[in-house]
């Protein structure tokens, strides 16, 4: 009975991932026979199966499913890594995100890639990414989410220089992958060290290994070295400090790749990590520690650089980094359930905003600069409608989802006593609500800056802004917290999955009234600023200089490490690769082929002089005999 | 009374022996059929029928626990033997598939020389017989008689394509050097015979450590030679890159991959079967003409223009790690000695059976002769291009690919031997390999300008998708072999490596 | 005199270097066939000397396997000369060097 389920599970699961896994070999080339409607939609329909299997094992399967199905790598007898899937509450929520998401933006591309010349190929990555963000998430074994996590980099720096004929877009893309390459070097690092320590990475033997205590010093040691280097890992693909670099530039791809890979799904992939390895975490608290204060400089840091940008994509990325930063905040302390529930808000309404801007950007004739929009609220209605529910979600206006999951967030701040934290997290909510309601006004309010003949987007573009908006506004239910009625249904669903830091379920009335105190003055802000924008710099003086050029983050690190790296690399170039080892293999290859070529001129073509050379063969081998043997 | 006996064994033995004497009856059935005068196209299929019922019988047939001493002791009927002649039914299948659809081209050259195309395929069984009886020789005579079979009806393939110089020129180099080998093998198995006074494997065995020093010494170089000179190693291999090159594609293919199934099977009883105790002596030569050929013919490609000649020096390569996993195949020394060398030859086979196939296919569609014409090819045509790339990923050692796991194998086995400095040796042959490999690589996918196609024979449409049957079949192969190698390794040798085969058992048996 | 078993494997050693010269030497593809069957025939001499020795027969029926296989090897060689004589109007094995490059 076990066995039939488990084939039933197998099969959904296996269809989950490989359909779309078909699909990246398709659209490729089917894309100029089918047509784009077809092959969009065909892509679409793809994950939307992908999606339907999902949901059908989210209903399914209770608490934990492990299917092998084959094995990888065998060392020994042991198994190193095989090709299996884990399903469990965190990786079956968070799949149902990337594959529903995924099939909305599916949807929405389809109007927005409209006339590109790379249509299927864009199809391709798009799928090929899903694929990768499945096996990431459901691999039951480091190596497998290694795969996962090279194949979403892959995509994501296909994607990021999508429309590589620019150089910028090209640049943009690189400099995503090397960043996140530094990541990669951390989490191989805690990948070794894991093995050493404990001798396995499958992921349930390895927490169970750790679950039980008793564990050497030496062992301890590792593990800490593993943690810093996952931590490592998380903050290059989830773009945190030191490494969220690479996220704004990555908005040089088109809209529909920010939304799904920039915002909703691959750079959560670090929450999920930390989150999935919590019982190893848990033995290091420093690291918790580190990661919640990470998070909490990221959230700050962020949201003062958003306020400052005019690029609409731009504003969207660093508000991603700024939540994402939240929910390290939430993993640090011990809340995983509010970390995985404002990641699944966040995914609803940022996919919304970047759909939205999107959907502006499409209709201004890829115009992305604020300072030349305005005015779109009576040209774009249901742009306008949508947006404005993913704006006062994300600036947290209660009853809609941004409120709920940021909330939750922020009471655990709170309540773990970290006053610090707390008042960054506070700060940043208030400058949230500023820079989401300065893009807003910007935007769709005063008057037209712009000489563009503006248009409302297709209706399958402002379907899924429907559908999403929708999702935003409600989603907040999944874990309404008791205190107000809620049955907090995904703490439970998780149960004992995670472990809790604090939980509290007293309501205190002044600590929400301040927060929804905070959002609307921050929207009030904004409101009194923008109102009737009309063009030109909105923060003239040069004290500000410091926030627009974003800290100097990237002129730092480039001063630092760029140009040194470039000239030690140079350097290497001059001396050792071209005078050393080029020298020594032309060298080597110029003795070789005049080797070869002494040889080459023993092929004379006479059949009698080959004889010659194996009788001469046989009595080299006898001298040879002779000689070995006297 | 005795001579019913006899009958009743002769009988009971060809019962047994049924996969090695049904190669010859094939051939005969072929024969008939051309003298009854039936058409070309029937006895032509009749061939096809008669591979695909020998390979369904063998699978069908296969048994790891037989190991019969059959013919009064001339053959021994074991895994090894089974195998070896399974996978020589594999290659005789994709040769003939290869070559199939040239007796449907409307080309010249094809008209004129497929005329003989069923007395093609006739040679072929007959060479099919002679790799099953070489490897399951275990007295001289038939070890004798199964080389010569292969090797005369390797010959008349060669010159397949008469009227083409280039055909005719390859037998004659072929038949005249092979000819010279043949003394060299006979002059090994006179020595070995006048140092023991006895022809079966297992008597040889008993008494040669005690026979006169110096004909025990000829006998090992002799045959060391004579083998040497049938798996190309250098400076044996002289012959092996221009007949190669001049024979008709499928039976280069043929060449490179048949002869060498013969040379493990017969190699495996004669070096650790006969000669197991005087490894001393033998063991040396072999070790240094393999090691020589994995090093100089790398190096030897380097300046090479044709492409077959290329692929040429690159199975000369091969050889000596073929060789070289022959070596380690000591009964003694390991717990499966036989698994490395048997991976080998079978991934090394399809491999290089895809292999000729992708050049059949490109030399008649692509005018495809010498490595120049492949510059730029992607651009002609990405999807062989792509599985020629896979081919030569393979062939070169590459890791995803099987190539790279037998190599492995191979080297692992080396050093758990204690073969240190020849596994690092082994290993920078095949670095120096992977130069001519990648420039291979890079003129096919990066090199910018087009060539013209060289001159040659064409006009060889894959009508009947055999061609790419093959080439996909083994493509199939070197992927899944170096994705999943516990699929081969546990399923297809697991069995085979266990049951240490050698004629240990059978000279119980016979005596 | 009493022909012992060394006489026996001179005369064939010094049979097979005669046959070896012939083919090392010999332009004609006939002649060099014909010093092909010399050597062969060296080695059965040697084989029916060791036979003789040994007082069985297995060296006789080798000799008689390498008397056949040298037919069928002649009776191919012959064909394959023939061809090439048809293609060329010349069997010097020192011209047929087209497969050089």
């Amino acid at each position: 009975m076990t066995n039939d389920i488990d084939s039933i599970f197998a099969v959904l699961s296996g269809v989950a991932v490989l359909l779309p896994l078909l699909g990246a070999g398709l659209w490729f080339w089917l894309c100029p026979r089918l047509g784009e409607k077809l092959t969009g939609y065909a892509a679409s329909s793809f994950l939307g199966i992908s999606f339907l299997c999902t949901l059908i094992l989210f209903f399914k399967v209770d608490s934990f499913v492990q299917l092998e199905f084959a094995r990888w790598i065998s060392v020994g007898p042991s198994n190193l890594a095989s090709f299996s899937v884990l399903l469990d509450p965190l990786s079956l929520a968070l799949g149902l995100v990337v594959t529903g998401v995924g099939a909305l933006i599916h949807i929405y591309s389809v109007g927005y890639m409209h006339g590109d010349p790379g249509f299927g190929r864009f199809f391709s990555y798009l799928n090929l990414f899903v694929v990768a963000m499945l096996i990431l998430i459901w691999s039951d074994n480091l190596l497998g989410i290694f795969l996962g996590w090279e194949g979403v980099g892959l995509c994501s720096y296909l994607l990021i220089s999508f429309w590589n004929k620019d150089l910028a877009n090209a640049q943009a893309g690189k400099k995503a992958f090397i960043v996140n390459r530094i990541g990669d070097f951390g989490f191989l690092i805690a990948m070794f060290c894991l093995y050493r320590a404990f001798g396995t990475l499958n992921i349930p033997e390895l927490l169970v290994l750790v679950r039980e205590g008793g564990l050497a010093d030496w062992q301890l040691e590792y593990s800490l070295w593993a943690c810093l280097g996952l931590v490592l890992g998380a903050a290059g693909k989830s773009a945190q400090i030191p490494l969220f670099v690479w996220l704004p530039d990555a908005m040089a791809g088109p809209t529909p790749v920010s939304a799904l890979i920039h915002a909703a799904t691959m750079v959560t992939a670090g929450v999920y990590l930390v989150c999935r390895l919590q019982g190893l975490f848990l033995l290091h608290p420093q690291v918790l520690e580190l990661v919640a204060y990470m998070g909490g400089a990221t959230a700050f840091f962020a949201a003062t650089i958003a306020i400052f940008q005019f690029d609409i994509k731009k504003v969207l990325a660093y508000s991603t980094i700024s939540q994402l930063g939240l929910m390290f905040l939430a993993v640090g302390l011990n809340a995983p359930v509010a970390a995985y529930f404002h990641l699944i808000t966040h995914a609803f309404f940022k996919a919304l905003l970047f759909l939205g801007a999107g959907s502006v950007i499409h209709g201004m004739h890829h115009e992305q600069d604020m300072r030349k929009m305005g005015g779109l609220r009576k040209k774009m209605p249901l742009s306008f409608w949508t947006m404005t529910i993913g704006v006062l979600a994300i600036a947290g206006i209660p009853p809609l989802s941004g409120f709920v999951s940021k909330d939750e967030i922020l009471l655990m701040t709170k309540l773990a006593d970290r006053p610090w934290l707390y008042g960054l997290g506070l700060a940043t909510a208030l400058m949230t609500a500023f820079y989401m309601g300065r893009l807003w006004f910007m935007t769709f309010f005063g008057r037209t800056r712009s000489d563009h003949e503006v248009h409302e987007s297709p209706a399958n573009m402002t379907a899924v802004l429907v559908v999403l908006a929708s999702l935003s506004a409600v989603a907040g239910v999944i874990n309404w917290p008791r205190a107000w009625g809620g049955s907090e249904w995904l703490s439970s669903y998780f149960g004992d999955l995670v472990y809790q830091g604090s939980v509290d379920s007293q309501v205190s009335w002044g600590s929400l009234l301040m927060k929804v105190g905070i959002a609307v003055a921050g929207l009030g802000l904004a409101w009194w600023k923008y109102r009737a924008f009309v063009g030109g710099d909105d923060f003239r003086s040069s004290s500000f200089r410091l926030f627009k050029g974003k800290y100097f983050i990237d002129e730092i690190y480039d001063f630092l490490f760029v140009r040194n790296l470039r000239r030690a690399g140079e350097l290497c170039w001059r001396v050792v690769d071209q005078g050393m080892i080029d020298g020594s293999l032309h060298l080597l290859g110029r003795l070789a082929n005049s080797v070869a070529l002494r040889f080459k001129r023993l092929q004379t073509g006479v059949l009698q002089a080959y004889v010659l050379w194996v009788w001469i063969g046989i009595i080299v081998l006898l001298f040879g005999a002779w000689s070995l043997g006297s | 009374m005795i001579e019913t006996d006899l009958l009743a064994e002769f009988w009971r033995d060809s019962q047994v022996a049924f996969p090695v004497w049904s190669w010859a009856l094939s051939a005969v059935i072929i024969l008939s059929l051309q003298i009854v005068g039936v058409r070309r196209g029937v006895s032509v299929g009749a061939v096809g029928l008669c591979l695909l019922g020998m390979i369904v019988y063998a699978i069908w047939s296969f048994d790891p626990a037989l190991n019969e001493s059959l013919y009064f002791g001339s053959v021994n009927w074991d895994p090894l033997a089974q195998s070896l002649n399974g996978l020589a039914l594999v290659i005789s299948l994709g040769v003939y598939l290869m070559s199939l659809p040239g007796l449907f081209s409307d080309s010249k050259l094809f008209r004129l020389n497929y005329h003989q195309y069923p007395e093609f395929l006739t040679c072929l069984l007959l060479s099919g017989f002679g790799i099953a009886v070489a490897v399951s020789a275990v007295d001289l005579t038939s070890f004798f008689l199964g080389f010569e079979a292969l090797s005369i009806g390797t010959y008349a393939m060669c010159g397949f394509f008469r009227s083409q110089i280039r055909s005719t020129e390859a037998a004659l180099k072929y038949l005249f050097v092979g000819a010279f080998a043949t003394v060299v093998f006979l002059w090994g198995i006179a020595m070995l015979y006048g140092a023991t006074g006895s022809t079966g494997y297992a008597d040889i065995a008993a008494t040669i450590a005690v026979g006169p020093e110096p004909l025990v010494l000829l006998a090992c170089i002799f045959i060391t030679a004579g083998l040497a000179f049938k798996f190309a190693l250098i400076p044996f291999h002289f012959y092996a890159p221009e007949v190669y090159d001049g024979a008709p594609t499928p039976v280069t293919a043929f060449m490179a991959t048949a002869m060498k199934v013969a040379v493990v099977g017969a190699g495996i009883r004669l070096f650790w079967g006969v000669l197991g105790d005087l490894s001393h002596l033998w063991l040396p030569m072999w070790l240094a003409l393999c090691v020589l050929s994995i090093l100089v013919a790398n190096v030897w490609a380097l300046q090479q223009r044709s492409l077959k000649k290329l692929f040429a020096f690159s199975s000369i390569s091969h050889a000596g790690y073929i060789g070289l996993a022959l070596l380690v195949a000591d009964p003694s020394g390991s717990e499966w000695p036989l698994f490395p060398v048997l991976s080998y030859i079978t991934i090394y086979s399809l491999m290089s059976l895809g292999l000729f196939a992708l050049v059949t296919w490109m030399e008649n569609r692509d005018e495809v002769f010498l490595i120049e014409d492949l510059r730029a090819y992607a651009r002609k045509n990405l999807g062989r291009s792509l599985l020629l790339a896979v081919f030569i990923a393979g062939m070169a050692g590459f890791p995803p690919f099987a190539g790279f796991v037998i190599k492995l194998m191979v080297f692992q086995a080396l050093i758990a031997q204690g073969y240190v400095g020849v596994a690092l040796l082994a290993v920078v042959g095949s670095i120096i390999g992977a130069i001519y490999y990648l420039r291979l690589l890079v003129s096919i996918f990066m090199s910018s300008e087009e060539s013209g196609a060289a001159s040659g024979w064409s006009g060889m449409l894959d009508r009947l998708y055999s061609i790419r049957l093959v080439v996909g079949l083994t493509v199939l192969v070197t992927c899944i072999g170096g994705l999943f190698p516990n699929v081969f390794a546990d399923r297809i040798f697991g069995v085979l490596g266990r049951s240490s085969v050698n004629t240990e058992i059978s000279r119980d048996s016979s005596e | 005199m009493t022909i012992g078993i060394a006489h026996l494997l001179f005369l064939s050693f010094g049979i097979f270097a005669i046959g070896l010269c012939g083919f090392l030497t010999r332009r004609n593809a006939l002649s060099i066939l014909l010093s092909l069957e010399l050597m062969l025939n060296s080695v059965n001499i040697a084989l029916v000397s060791f036979s003789k020795l040994h007082g069985n027969e297995g060296g006789h029926i080798i000799y008689f396997l390498v008397i056949t296989v040298a037919a069928c090897e002649t009776a191919v060689g012959l064909a394959i000369i023939l061809n090439l004589f048809r293609l060329k109007k010349n069997i010097r094995v020192d011209e047929a060097t087209e497969l050089r490059v």
